[in-house]
């Protein structure tokens, strides 16, 4: 008997130890779910934008594609007009948010643009699905820092290139793009820039591209402007692409900027290369449609610490040295490209393709106030220009 | 004595004086203190032609710096003799480009004939050829040398921007041809150049 209660004593005794084994287990299993979570779910949260006095509307990508509301490619559409009649543009940003130069050139604007004549539509998250998610192995921070003018910080996401893989699992082997049926390789499917002109009941990503050529089409778009980012060994840098029938305009603004000291190259959309913005609604819409390219180290394979401070200064020792060595497209100082320039480069380049416009054809014109031009983004920096 | 005096401080004199003139010679020659590109130049007359040797976008940035400088222009990227009509001279930007090709849907050796039949038609009705080549080092090579030289064989004048031109092909070619060849830092100069060699170009906004 008193053997008999000494093992129950003892069992009992064992799996009280247990449970609490357990219990703690699951407590750090539960912490660990936990802050996963919540670090998933903030990837999704969608930071404020502070639109200027003269904003007009904001509309949702939604409103010209009903089978977007509530996906994570639903986003923001600012809308400024002007006192005049004249042309509209489109600007979009994001559209690689893994390209920072180019959302963040698009919030400035939101934030400080006054439309005198004309319109002028911003979407600063082109593709905001891929917004949630940075890409896999590339040790992107997940955002940055600005310190806005009045001295409070501001929290920007860094994104993927890609329409985030949960928006759009899986992948196919190739992408066969629609209409022309190019075949590019399966990820390329989940890239708003090779999906245009897109299509109304396809992927979420064609859907996105399809909604945008909307956009173009129902509101007599004439300009739209694409901003991205791009590596310093990339052949097409410092650059604008341009459909042919977006070339005088371009050619023009090109001058413009040299004449202000900013060299840029003016290059072509590829006419067989297809899913590209300037190509497809160059060819299926009445825009004129072209894309400017800054350069970042972030986006380059000789990169080495990727954090927060390259995302900011691009500042890079082997992209310093592979400039020495002469193996770059564009000069790379050892101070970087910090996103001043990046981002001045991008602003005064809006800024006189629209200027090109309005002189090229009077009744689109597009003439805008309060936007910095690079100078001012220089010297100031860009937290100055973010409310 | 003071004969001799008198002799040698006039030889001195005249020394002198012939040394201050040869010296400002020498300053105003090309080859001392001024740059090959302050030469006074030839001056050309409007309208001119411009079109592209190689369909590079090139011709589009000429034609916006040709607009800043105030000329008169005829663009025609793909110029025949007929577009010879009404115009006193005839700008090439040589360079060539895949895509430019491509979007003009048109092969290397059509481009190269287009260009042979207009050089000769210039040179039929007596028009001046000048070549632009702005392009810089992203302009030489395979696909653009032979455009480029098809270009330089037919110009009176050559103007190159800085890289396009450090194997000294241009140079050369306008040496052999007796052309002018004049050399610039950026394509934005070339708003000036313009101005210079058609005198009566009047700034357009």
């Amino acid at each position: 008997m008193t053997t008999k209660t000494s093992q129950i004593h003892k069992t009992s005794t064992v799996d009280v130890k247990a449970l609490r084994r357990s219990a703690l287990y699951s407590l750090f299993i539960g912490i660990a779910v936990f802050a996963a979570g919540a670090d998933f779910v903030e990837q999704r949260r969608v930071e404020p934008l502070f639109p200027s006095f003269s904003l007009s509307q904001t509309r949702h990508l939604s409103d010209y594609l009903s089978s977007l509301r509530n996906t994570h490619c639903d986003t923001d559409i600012y809308i400024f007009n002007g006192r005049q009649p004249g042309g509209t543009a489109l600007i979009l940003g994001g559209t690689h948010p893994n390209e920072p130069a180019g959302y963040i050139s698009a919030v400035v604007l939101v934030e400080n643009l006054a439309v005198e004549q004309g319109r002028i539509i911003v979407i600063p998250r082109a593709n905001a699905s891929a917004f949630t998610a940075t890409e896999p192995q590339e040790a992107f921070p997940a955002v940055f820092t600005l310190t806005g003018r009045r001295g409070k910080p501001r929290l920007f996401r860094i994104g993927s290139r890609f329409t985030n893989l949960l928006d759009g699992w899986p992948d196919p082997i190739v992408y066969r793009h629609h209409p022309s049926g190019q075949i590019l390789s399966g990820n390329e499917t989940r890239n708003l820039n090779r999906a245009y002109p897109g299509r109304a009941d396809g992927t979420l990503t064609e859907r996105t591209a399809y909604a945008i050529a909307e956009i173009v089409r129902r509101e007599k778009v004439d300009l739209v402007i694409d901003l991205h980012e791009a590596a310093p060994e990339y052949p097409v840098i410092d650059a604008l692409v341009a459909h042919e029938r977006a070339m005088n305009i371009a050619a023009m603004a090109i001058v413009d900027l040299q004449m202000v000291g900013l060299d840029f190259r003016l290059e072509p959309s590829p006419p067989n290369f297809h899913g590209l913005i300037h190509r497809e609604l160059g060819d299926f819409t009445g825009a004129q449609a072209m894309l400017l390219e800054s350069a970042g180290a972030l986006q380059g394979r000789l990169r080495g610490a990727t954090n927060e401070n390259l995302v900011i200064k691009s500042k890079d020792p082997f992209y310093t040295q592979a400039a020495r060595l002469g193996k770059l497209q564009v000069p790379f100082p050892p101070e970087g490209i910090p996103l001043e320039v990046r981002v001045g480069r991008h602003l005064e380049a809006v800024t006189l393709i629209c200027k090109s416009l309005s002189d090229a054809e009077p009744a689109k014109a597009v003439l805008f106030k309060n936007v910095p031009d690079y100078q001012a983004v220089i010297e100031k920096g860009v937290g100055f220009w973010l409310q | 004595m003071n004969y001799t005096k008198y002799s040698i401080g006039s030889s001195s004199l005249q020394l002198s004086i012939i040394l201050f003139c040869t010296a400002i010679g020498l300053l105003l020659s090309p080859a001392y203190g001024f740059s090959e590109d302050s030469v006074r130049v030839k001056t050309y007359l409007q309208p001119v032609l411009l079109t592209s040797a190689g369909q590079a976008a090139d011709v589009m940035i000429l034609r916006g710096l040709a607009l800043r400088a105030g000329l008169d222009i005829k663009y025609r990227p793909n110029a025949t003799a007929d577009s010879l009509n009404d115009v006193k001279a005839v700008i090439l930007v040589a360079g060539g480009s895949s895509k430019g090709l491509g979007a003009a849907k048109i092969d290397v050796k059509d481009e190269e004939s287009r260009i042979k039949k207009l050089v000769k038609a210039a040179e039929k009705a007596k028009l001046p050829v000048l070549v632009f080549h702005i392009g810089g080092e992203a302009r030489r090579g395979a696909l653009s040398d032979p455009f480029n030289k098809l270009a330089a064989d037919a110009g009176e004048l050559i103007i190159v921007i800085k890289g396009g031109d450090d194997d000294g092909m241009f140079k050369k070619i306008a040496a052999e041809r007796k052309a002018a060849y004049r050399s610039v830092d950026k394509q934005i100069a070339l708003v000036d150049v313009l101005k210079e060699i058609f005198p009566k170009a009047e700034a357009k906004p």
